[in-house]
Protein backbone atom coordinates (compact mmCIF):
# COMPACT_ATOMS: atom_id res chain seq x y z
CA UNK A 1 0.00 0.00 0.00
CA UNK A 2 2.73 2.35 1.02
CA UNK A 3 4.74 1.41 -2.01
CA UNK A 4 1.82 2.20 -4.28
CA UNK A 5 1.54 5.68 -2.83
CA UNK A 6 5.14 6.30 -3.71
CA UNK A 7 4.24 5.95 -7.37
CA UNK A 8 0.79 7.45 -7.27
CA UNK A 9 1.75 10.71 -5.59
CA UNK A 10 4.44 11.81 -8.04
CA UNK A 11 2.29 10.65 -10.93
CA UNK A 12 -0.58 12.79 -9.67
CA UNK A 13 1.71 15.78 -9.38
CA UNK A 14 3.00 15.34 -12.89
CA UNK A 15 -0.52 15.08 -14.26
CA UNK A 16 -1.59 18.22 -12.45
CA UNK A 17 1.49 20.06 -13.63
CA UNK A 18 1.07 18.95 -17.24
CA UNK A 19 -2.61 19.87 -17.23
CA UNK A 20 -1.68 23.30 -15.99
CA UNK A 21 0.97 23.62 -18.62
CA UNK A 22 -1.32 22.69 -21.50
CA UNK A 23 -4.14 24.85 -20.28
CA UNK A 24 -1.83 27.83 -20.23
CA UNK A 25 -0.21 26.83 -23.50
CA UNK A 26 -3.56 26.52 -25.23
CA UNK A 27 -4.96 29.76 -23.91
CA UNK A 28 -1.89 31.47 -25.30
CA UNK A 29 -2.21 29.78 -28.69
CA UNK A 30 -5.93 30.14 -29.03
CA UNK A 31 -5.95 33.88 -28.86
CA UNK A 32 -2.88 34.68 -30.83
CA UNK A 33 -4.82 35.19 -34.04
CA UNK A 34 -7.54 37.25 -32.45
CA UNK A 35 -7.27 40.95 -32.63
CA UNK A 36 -8.80 43.22 -30.09
CA UNK A 37 -10.00 46.40 -31.61
CA UNK A 38 -12.15 47.74 -28.86
CA UNK A 39 -12.50 47.51 -25.15
CA UNK A 40 -16.11 48.56 -25.16
CA UNK A 41 -19.21 46.45 -25.18
CA UNK A 42 -18.96 43.03 -26.69
CA UNK A 43 -15.31 43.34 -27.48
CA UNK A 44 -14.58 43.53 -23.79
CA UNK A 45 -15.03 39.81 -23.55
CA UNK A 46 -12.21 39.38 -26.05
CA UNK A 47 -10.00 41.67 -24.05
CA UNK A 48 -10.58 39.54 -21.03
CA UNK A 49 -9.76 36.36 -22.88
CA UNK A 50 -6.62 37.90 -24.25
CA UNK A 51 -5.53 39.10 -20.90
CA UNK A 52 -2.03 39.17 -19.65
CA UNK A 53 0.26 36.72 -21.34
CA UNK A 54 -0.71 37.72 -24.87
CA UNK A 55 -0.14 41.39 -24.19
CA UNK A 56 3.24 40.72 -22.72
CA UNK A 57 4.38 38.72 -25.71
CA UNK A 58 3.25 41.23 -28.26
CA UNK A 59 5.85 43.59 -29.63
CA UNK A 60 4.33 46.87 -28.56
CA UNK A 61 5.79 48.86 -31.42
CA UNK A 62 4.70 46.54 -34.17
CA UNK A 63 1.08 47.48 -34.51
CA UNK A 64 1.18 51.19 -33.84
CA UNK A 65 2.23 54.31 -35.68
CA UNK A 66 5.29 56.21 -34.49
CA UNK A 67 3.18 58.91 -32.87
CA UNK A 68 0.70 56.60 -31.25
CA UNK A 69 0.22 56.84 -27.50
CA UNK A 70 -0.13 53.08 -27.67
CA UNK A 71 3.62 52.84 -28.17
CA UNK A 72 3.64 52.93 -24.39
CA UNK A 73 3.68 49.27 -23.56
CA UNK A 74 1.99 49.73 -20.22
CA UNK A 75 -0.53 47.47 -18.51
CA UNK A 76 -3.49 48.79 -16.62
CA UNK A 77 -6.32 47.43 -14.54
CA UNK A 78 -9.82 48.43 -15.47
CA UNK A 79 -12.84 48.93 -13.23
CA UNK A 80 -13.48 45.19 -13.33
CA UNK A 81 -9.91 44.48 -12.28
CA UNK A 82 -9.04 43.08 -15.71
CA UNK A 83 -5.55 43.66 -17.07
CA UNK A 84 -5.75 45.76 -20.21
CA UNK A 85 -3.32 47.45 -22.51
CA UNK A 86 -4.00 50.88 -23.96
CA UNK A 87 -3.27 49.46 -27.40
CA UNK A 88 -6.46 47.44 -27.20
CA UNK A 89 -8.21 50.73 -27.95
CA UNK A 90 -6.76 50.86 -31.44
CA UNK A 91 -9.62 51.28 -33.88
CA UNK A 92 -11.66 53.34 -31.43
CA UNK A 93 -11.94 57.09 -31.19
CA UNK A 94 -10.96 57.95 -27.67
CA UNK A 95 -11.89 60.85 -25.41
CA UNK A 96 -9.54 60.63 -22.49
CA UNK A 97 -8.71 62.43 -19.26
CA UNK A 98 -6.52 61.80 -16.24
CA UNK A 99 -8.33 62.26 -12.94
CA UNK A 100 -8.59 60.95 -9.39
CA UNK A 101 -11.83 59.71 -7.92
CA UNK A 102 -11.73 61.55 -4.61
CA UNK A 103 -11.19 64.87 -6.36
CA UNK A 104 -13.99 67.18 -5.36
CA UNK A 105 -13.37 70.16 -7.52
CA UNK A 106 -11.90 69.81 -10.99
CA UNK A 107 -12.32 66.14 -11.89
CA UNK A 108 -16.11 65.98 -11.62
CA UNK A 109 -16.19 68.96 -13.98
CA UNK A 110 -13.86 67.21 -16.42
CA UNK A 111 -16.02 64.08 -16.33
CA UNK A 112 -19.05 66.27 -16.81
CA UNK A 113 -17.48 67.91 -19.85
CA UNK A 114 -16.81 64.47 -21.28
CA UNK A 115 -20.39 63.46 -20.58
CA UNK A 116 -21.51 66.53 -22.49
CA UNK A 117 -19.50 65.31 -25.46
CA UNK A 118 -21.20 61.94 -25.17
CA UNK A 119 -24.61 63.62 -25.16
CA UNK A 120 -23.84 65.95 -28.03
CA UNK A 121 -22.70 63.19 -30.35
CA UNK A 122 -25.52 62.32 -32.75
CA UNK A 123 -27.19 58.93 -32.39
CA UNK A 124 -25.12 56.25 -34.03
CA UNK A 125 -21.95 58.29 -33.96
CA UNK A 126 -20.80 57.16 -30.57
CA UNK A 127 -20.60 53.45 -31.20
CA UNK A 128 -16.87 53.62 -31.89
CA UNK A 129 -16.06 56.21 -29.25
CA UNK A 130 -14.55 55.20 -25.92
CA UNK A 131 -14.54 57.60 -22.99
CA UNK A 132 -11.46 56.82 -21.00
CA UNK A 133 -10.60 57.94 -17.47
CA UNK A 134 -7.14 57.14 -16.18
CA UNK A 135 -6.54 57.59 -12.47
CA UNK A 136 -3.46 59.39 -11.20
CA UNK A 137 -4.09 58.09 -7.68
CA UNK A 138 -3.28 54.37 -7.69
CA UNK A 139 -3.15 54.16 -3.88
CA UNK A 140 -6.78 55.07 -3.43
CA UNK A 141 -8.27 54.35 -6.85
CA UNK A 142 -8.46 50.59 -6.80
CA UNK A 143 -10.52 48.95 -9.55
CA UNK A 144 -13.31 48.64 -6.99
CA UNK A 145 -13.12 52.37 -6.18
CA UNK A 146 -13.23 53.15 -9.89
CA UNK A 147 -16.28 50.96 -10.37
CA UNK A 148 -17.98 52.77 -7.50
CA UNK A 149 -16.96 56.06 -9.07
CA UNK A 150 -18.46 55.06 -12.39
CA UNK A 151 -21.75 54.35 -10.63
CA UNK A 152 -21.64 57.57 -8.70
CA UNK A 153 -20.98 59.47 -11.90
CA UNK A 154 -23.60 57.43 -13.73
CA UNK A 155 -21.23 56.39 -16.50
CA UNK A 156 -22.43 54.02 -19.18
CA UNK A 157 -19.77 51.32 -19.01
CA UNK A 158 -20.45 50.18 -22.54
CA UNK A 159 -18.77 53.46 -23.63
CA UNK A 160 -16.68 54.33 -20.60
CA UNK A 161 -13.55 52.70 -19.34
CA UNK A 162 -11.72 53.50 -16.08
CA UNK A 163 -8.11 52.51 -15.58
CA UNK A 164 -5.60 52.41 -12.77
CA UNK A 165 -1.95 51.48 -13.09
CA UNK A 166 1.51 51.71 -11.61
CA UNK A 167 2.92 55.07 -10.55
CA UNK A 168 5.62 54.74 -13.15
CA UNK A 169 3.20 54.04 -16.01
CA UNK A 170 0.94 56.87 -14.92
CA UNK A 171 3.94 59.23 -14.90
CA UNK A 172 4.91 58.10 -18.41
CA UNK A 173 1.43 58.52 -19.83
CA UNK A 174 1.14 61.96 -18.25
CA UNK A 175 4.57 62.93 -19.54
CA UNK A 176 3.60 61.88 -23.02
CA UNK A 177 0.42 63.93 -22.95
CA UNK A 178 2.02 66.95 -21.30
CA UNK A 179 -0.31 66.46 -18.35
CA UNK A 180 1.16 67.86 -15.14
CA UNK A 181 0.33 66.65 -11.67
CA UNK A 182 1.70 66.65 -8.18
CA UNK A 183 0.63 64.98 -4.98
CA UNK A 184 0.00 67.34 -2.08
CA UNK A 185 0.74 66.67 1.56
CA UNK A 186 -2.92 65.91 2.21
CA UNK A 187 -2.86 63.12 -0.37
CA UNK A 188 -4.82 65.04 -2.99
CA UNK A 189 -3.43 66.07 -6.34
CA UNK A 190 -2.89 69.31 -8.15
CA UNK A 191 -3.18 68.65 -11.86
CA UNK A 192 -3.77 70.01 -15.34
CA UNK A 193 -7.32 70.03 -16.62
CA UNK A 194 -6.96 68.31 -19.91
CA UNK A 195 -9.23 66.28 -22.17
CA UNK A 196 -7.43 64.46 -24.98
CA UNK A 197 -8.85 63.07 -28.20
CA UNK A 198 -7.06 60.12 -29.82
CA UNK A 199 -7.75 59.03 -33.36
CA UNK A 200 -8.12 55.36 -34.21
CA UNK A 201 -4.34 54.96 -34.31
CA UNK A 202 -4.03 56.34 -30.82
CA UNK A 203 -2.50 59.61 -31.95
CA UNK A 204 -3.39 62.73 -30.01
CA UNK A 205 -5.44 64.88 -32.36
CA UNK A 206 -6.88 67.36 -29.91
CA UNK A 207 -6.12 68.64 -26.43
CA UNK A 208 -8.91 70.54 -24.76
CA UNK A 209 -7.68 72.51 -21.76
CA UNK A 210 -9.71 74.04 -19.00
CA UNK A 211 -12.99 73.43 -17.24
CA UNK A 212 -16.60 74.01 -18.11
CA UNK A 213 -15.78 75.24 -21.57
CA UNK A 214 -17.77 74.61 -24.71
CA UNK A 215 -16.98 71.07 -25.84
CA UNK A 216 -17.96 71.61 -29.48
CA UNK A 217 -14.29 71.40 -30.49
CA UNK A 218 -14.18 67.82 -29.20
CA UNK A 219 -17.47 66.85 -30.84
CA UNK A 220 -16.30 68.34 -34.12
CA UNK A 221 -12.99 66.53 -33.95
CA UNK A 222 -14.68 63.21 -33.24
CA UNK A 223 -16.96 63.66 -36.23
CA UNK A 224 -13.95 64.45 -38.41
CA UNK A 225 -12.07 61.28 -37.52
CA UNK A 226 -12.68 58.51 -39.99
CA UNK B 1 8.80 17.84 -8.14
CA UNK B 2 9.58 21.45 -7.65
CA UNK B 3 12.25 21.13 -10.28
CA UNK B 4 9.75 19.73 -12.76
CA UNK B 5 7.40 22.60 -12.07
CA UNK B 6 10.21 25.09 -12.44
CA UNK B 7 11.12 23.62 -15.79
CA UNK B 8 7.54 23.85 -16.95
CA UNK B 9 7.24 27.41 -15.73
CA UNK B 10 10.47 28.30 -17.46
CA UNK B 11 9.01 27.08 -20.70
CA UNK B 12 5.76 28.98 -20.57
CA UNK B 13 6.46 32.26 -18.93
CA UNK B 14 7.22 35.02 -21.42
CA UNK B 15 10.88 35.79 -21.52
CA UNK B 16 11.31 39.07 -19.73
CA UNK B 17 13.64 41.72 -21.00
CA UNK B 18 16.25 41.27 -18.34
CA UNK B 19 19.32 43.44 -18.24
CA UNK B 20 22.41 41.32 -18.70
CA UNK B 21 25.72 41.74 -17.02
CA UNK B 22 24.74 44.82 -15.08
CA UNK B 23 26.83 45.44 -12.03
CA UNK B 24 24.45 45.68 -9.11
CA UNK B 25 27.12 46.73 -6.65
CA UNK B 26 26.50 49.99 -4.91
CA UNK B 27 30.02 51.30 -5.23
CA UNK B 28 28.96 53.59 -8.04
CA UNK B 29 26.22 54.91 -5.79
CA UNK B 30 26.21 56.82 -2.55
CA UNK B 31 23.79 56.37 0.33
CA UNK B 32 21.83 59.51 1.11
CA UNK B 33 20.37 59.15 4.55
CA UNK B 34 17.41 61.33 3.80
CA UNK B 35 15.98 64.24 5.67
CA UNK B 36 13.80 67.20 4.97
CA UNK B 37 13.72 69.39 1.95
CA UNK B 38 12.04 72.76 1.82
CA UNK B 39 11.18 74.06 -1.64
CA UNK B 40 12.46 77.52 -2.38
CA UNK B 41 9.17 79.17 -3.08
CA UNK B 42 7.60 81.03 -0.26
CA UNK B 43 3.92 80.28 -0.22
CA UNK B 44 2.52 79.16 3.09
CA UNK B 45 2.00 75.56 2.10
CA UNK B 46 5.50 74.88 0.95
CA UNK B 47 6.92 75.98 4.26
CA UNK B 48 6.09 72.47 5.37
CA UNK B 49 9.22 70.55 4.43
CA UNK B 50 8.98 67.47 2.23
CA UNK B 51 10.31 64.31 3.84
CA UNK B 52 12.97 62.56 1.81
CA UNK B 53 13.46 58.86 2.56
CA UNK B 54 16.91 57.25 2.42
CA UNK B 55 18.09 56.35 -1.07
CA UNK B 56 21.19 55.63 -3.12
CA UNK B 57 22.26 58.12 -5.75
CA UNK B 58 24.67 57.68 -8.65
CA UNK B 59 28.02 59.24 -7.85
CA UNK B 60 28.10 60.95 -11.22
CA UNK B 61 25.73 61.59 -14.12
CA UNK B 62 25.38 58.76 -16.64
CA UNK B 63 28.20 59.02 -19.19
CA UNK B 64 28.24 58.57 -22.95
CA UNK B 65 30.10 55.27 -22.49
CA UNK B 66 27.49 53.99 -20.03
CA UNK B 67 24.61 55.05 -22.22
CA UNK B 68 26.23 53.40 -25.24
CA UNK B 69 26.07 50.05 -23.44
CA UNK B 70 22.37 50.63 -22.89
CA UNK B 71 21.55 51.35 -26.53
CA UNK B 72 23.64 48.36 -27.61
CA UNK B 73 21.58 46.11 -25.39
CA UNK B 74 18.30 47.84 -26.26
CA UNK B 75 18.23 48.53 -30.00
CA UNK B 76 14.89 50.31 -29.83
CA UNK B 77 16.69 53.15 -28.05
CA UNK B 78 19.21 53.61 -30.84
CA UNK B 79 19.08 56.93 -32.61
CA UNK B 80 17.72 55.64 -35.90
CA UNK B 81 15.20 53.32 -34.29
CA UNK B 82 13.72 55.37 -31.48
CA UNK B 83 10.10 56.49 -31.87
CA UNK B 84 9.74 60.24 -32.13
CA UNK B 85 7.05 60.17 -29.48
CA UNK B 86 9.75 59.03 -27.02
CA UNK B 87 12.71 61.07 -28.25
CA UNK B 88 12.75 64.04 -30.58
CA UNK B 89 15.00 64.67 -33.56
CA UNK B 90 17.95 65.89 -31.50
CA UNK B 91 18.22 62.61 -29.59
CA UNK B 92 21.90 61.61 -29.28
CA UNK B 93 22.70 63.85 -32.17
CA UNK B 94 26.24 64.47 -30.87
CA UNK B 95 27.12 60.81 -31.45
CA UNK B 96 28.66 59.78 -34.73
CA UNK B 97 26.14 57.04 -35.39
CA UNK B 98 23.78 54.64 -33.64
CA UNK B 99 26.61 52.76 -31.96
CA UNK B 100 29.63 55.04 -32.34
CA UNK B 101 30.41 58.04 -30.20
CA UNK B 102 32.90 59.44 -32.67
CA UNK B 103 36.18 61.16 -31.91
CA UNK B 104 34.68 64.46 -30.77
CA UNK B 105 32.66 62.87 -27.98
CA UNK B 106 34.35 62.01 -24.70
CA UNK B 107 33.06 58.67 -23.41
CA UNK B 108 33.52 59.95 -19.87
CA UNK B 109 31.40 63.06 -20.36
CA UNK B 110 27.80 62.99 -19.22
CA UNK B 111 25.44 61.82 -21.92
CA UNK B 112 23.17 64.63 -23.04
CA UNK B 113 20.61 64.96 -25.83
CA UNK B 114 18.59 62.26 -24.09
CA UNK B 115 14.85 62.42 -23.57
CA UNK B 116 13.06 61.72 -20.31
CA UNK B 117 11.72 58.48 -21.73
CA UNK B 118 15.22 57.34 -22.69
CA UNK B 119 16.62 58.30 -19.28
CA UNK B 120 13.81 56.46 -17.56
CA UNK B 121 14.31 53.36 -19.71
CA UNK B 122 18.02 53.40 -18.92
CA UNK B 123 17.32 53.65 -15.19
CA UNK B 124 14.86 50.76 -15.32
CA UNK B 125 17.32 48.65 -17.30
CA UNK B 126 19.81 49.24 -14.48
CA UNK B 127 17.24 48.29 -11.86
CA UNK B 128 17.20 51.89 -10.75
CA UNK B 129 14.92 54.88 -11.26
CA UNK B 130 15.12 58.61 -11.86
CA UNK B 131 15.25 60.79 -8.75
CA UNK B 132 12.22 62.81 -7.73
CA UNK B 133 12.49 66.58 -7.68
CA UNK B 134 12.59 66.42 -3.88
CA UNK B 135 15.42 63.87 -3.84
CA UNK B 136 17.49 65.72 -6.42
CA UNK B 137 16.98 69.10 -4.82
CA UNK B 138 17.64 67.72 -1.35
CA UNK B 139 21.09 66.51 -2.39
CA UNK B 140 21.79 69.59 -4.48
CA UNK B 141 20.93 71.98 -1.67
CA UNK B 142 22.19 70.14 1.39
CA UNK B 143 25.30 68.70 -0.27
CA UNK B 144 27.01 72.08 -0.36
CA UNK B 145 26.11 73.13 3.17
CA UNK B 146 29.38 73.35 5.01
CA UNK B 147 28.28 75.19 8.10
CA UNK B 148 30.37 78.21 7.34
CA UNK B 149 28.23 81.04 6.12
CA UNK B 150 30.91 82.82 4.11
CA UNK B 151 32.08 79.74 2.23
CA UNK B 152 28.49 78.65 1.59
CA UNK B 153 27.72 82.05 0.20
CA UNK B 154 30.67 81.76 -2.18
CA UNK B 155 29.62 78.30 -3.33
CA UNK B 156 26.04 79.44 -3.89
CA UNK B 157 27.27 82.39 -5.89
CA UNK B 158 29.45 80.12 -8.02
CA UNK B 159 26.57 77.73 -8.64
CA UNK B 160 24.33 80.58 -9.68
CA UNK B 161 26.96 81.88 -12.07
CA UNK B 162 27.02 78.54 -13.81
CA UNK B 163 23.29 78.79 -14.44
CA UNK B 164 23.67 82.25 -15.84
CA UNK B 165 26.49 81.46 -18.28
CA UNK B 166 25.97 79.74 -21.63
CA UNK B 167 26.82 76.04 -21.60
CA UNK B 168 29.46 74.51 -23.86
CA UNK B 169 28.20 72.22 -26.60
CA UNK B 170 30.36 69.44 -25.15
CA UNK B 171 30.34 69.11 -21.36
CA UNK B 172 33.52 68.19 -19.47
CA UNK B 173 34.18 64.76 -18.06
CA UNK B 174 32.41 63.64 -14.92
CA UNK B 175 34.11 63.61 -11.50
CA UNK B 176 36.66 66.27 -12.38
CA UNK B 177 35.74 68.72 -9.65
CA UNK B 178 35.35 68.19 -5.92
CA UNK B 179 32.56 65.97 -4.60
CA UNK B 180 29.94 67.39 -2.28
CA UNK B 181 29.80 66.41 1.35
CA UNK B 182 28.09 63.12 0.50
CA UNK B 183 30.78 62.15 -2.00
CA UNK B 184 28.57 62.96 -4.96
CA UNK B 185 29.95 64.72 -8.02
CA UNK B 186 28.62 67.17 -10.56
CA UNK B 187 25.25 68.11 -9.09
CA UNK B 188 26.25 71.62 -10.07
CA UNK B 189 28.30 73.03 -12.87
CA UNK B 190 28.22 70.29 -15.49
CA UNK B 191 24.76 69.63 -16.98
CA UNK B 192 21.10 69.96 -16.12
CA UNK B 193 19.55 66.65 -15.06
CA UNK B 194 16.20 65.00 -15.67
CA UNK B 195 14.04 64.15 -12.68
CA UNK B 196 11.23 61.65 -12.62
CA UNK B 197 8.48 64.15 -11.84
CA UNK B 198 9.71 66.99 -14.04
CA UNK B 199 6.03 67.31 -15.01
CA UNK B 200 5.07 67.81 -11.39
CA UNK B 201 5.39 71.56 -11.54
CA UNK B 202 2.21 73.40 -12.19
CA UNK B 203 2.29 76.91 -13.41
CA UNK B 204 -0.78 78.67 -14.60
CA UNK B 205 -4.10 77.56 -15.94
CA UNK B 206 -5.09 75.83 -12.75
CA UNK B 207 -7.68 76.27 -10.11
CA UNK B 208 -8.15 74.95 -6.66
CA UNK B 209 -5.68 74.18 -3.93
CA UNK B 210 -1.97 74.19 -4.27
CA UNK B 211 -2.00 76.27 -7.37
CA UNK B 212 1.51 77.31 -8.15
CA UNK B 213 0.53 79.68 -10.87
CA UNK B 214 2.36 82.46 -9.10
CA UNK B 215 5.55 80.46 -9.07
CA UNK B 216 7.06 82.11 -12.09
CA UNK B 217 5.72 85.58 -11.57
CA UNK B 218 8.49 86.28 -9.15
CA UNK B 219 6.57 88.30 -6.62
CA UNK B 220 6.90 86.89 -3.15
CA UNK B 221 8.29 83.74 -4.60
CA UNK B 222 11.96 84.08 -5.06
CA UNK B 223 14.13 86.32 -3.05
CA UNK B 224 16.71 86.86 -5.72
CA UNK B 225 19.18 88.28 -3.25
CA UNK B 226 19.66 84.67 -2.14
CA UNK B 227 21.70 82.94 -4.84
CA UNK B 228 20.81 79.50 -3.48
CA UNK B 229 17.13 80.07 -4.03
CA UNK B 230 17.63 81.80 -7.30
CA UNK B 231 19.59 78.85 -8.68
CA UNK B 232 16.84 76.48 -7.55
CA UNK B 233 14.29 78.74 -9.19
CA UNK B 234 16.19 78.59 -12.47
CA UNK B 235 16.19 74.79 -12.30
CA UNK B 236 12.44 74.77 -11.76
CA UNK B 237 11.89 77.15 -14.62
CA UNK B 238 14.06 74.97 -16.84
CA UNK B 239 12.18 71.78 -15.91
CA UNK B 240 8.86 73.48 -16.41
CA UNK B 241 9.72 74.18 -20.02
CA UNK B 242 10.56 70.58 -20.84
CA UNK B 243 8.57 67.97 -22.67
CA UNK B 244 9.25 64.29 -22.12
CA UNK B 245 10.63 63.67 -25.60
CA UNK B 246 12.94 66.69 -25.63
CA UNK B 247 16.60 65.94 -26.11
CA UNK B 248 18.68 68.93 -25.10
CA UNK B 249 22.44 69.44 -25.42
CA UNK B 250 23.01 70.43 -21.80
CA UNK B 251 20.53 68.05 -20.18
CA UNK B 252 21.62 64.66 -18.86
CA UNK B 253 20.57 62.53 -15.91
CA UNK B 254 21.63 60.25 -13.11
CA UNK B 255 19.82 57.43 -11.35
CA UNK B 256 18.80 56.61 -7.81
CA UNK B 257 17.63 53.52 -6.02
CA UNK B 258 15.60 52.93 -2.85
CA UNK B 259 17.77 52.20 0.13
CA UNK B 260 15.71 49.37 1.55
Amino acid sequence: MKKKLLYVLPAAFIIIALTGYFTLYNSGQMNSSEKVTSMSGAAKADTEKLCCSEYMKKDPAADFTDNSVYQLNSKWNNEFNKKVSLGALKGQKVVMAMIFASCTYACPLIVNDMRKVEQQLPEGENSDVTFLLVSIDPDRDTPRALLDYSKKQNLDLSHWELLTGSKSDIRSLAALLGFKYKKNDNGDYVHSNLINVFNKEGEVVLQHEGLNKDVQDIVKELKAIN
Amino acid sequence: MAAVLMLLMGGILPAKEMPKGIPTGKSSMVLIKGGRYTPFWKDEKSLIPVKVKPFYMDRHPVTNAEFLKFVKANPKWQRSKVKSIFAGGTYLRHWKSDLELGSSVDPQSPVTNVSWFAAKAYAEWKGKRLPSIAEWEYVALSGVRTGSETSERKIDQKILEWYLTPKPERPDRVEQGRPDKYGIYDMHGLVFEWVDDFNGILSGGLGGDGDESNLFCGSGVVNSSDPKNYAAFLRFAFRNGLKANYAVYDLGFRCVKDAN
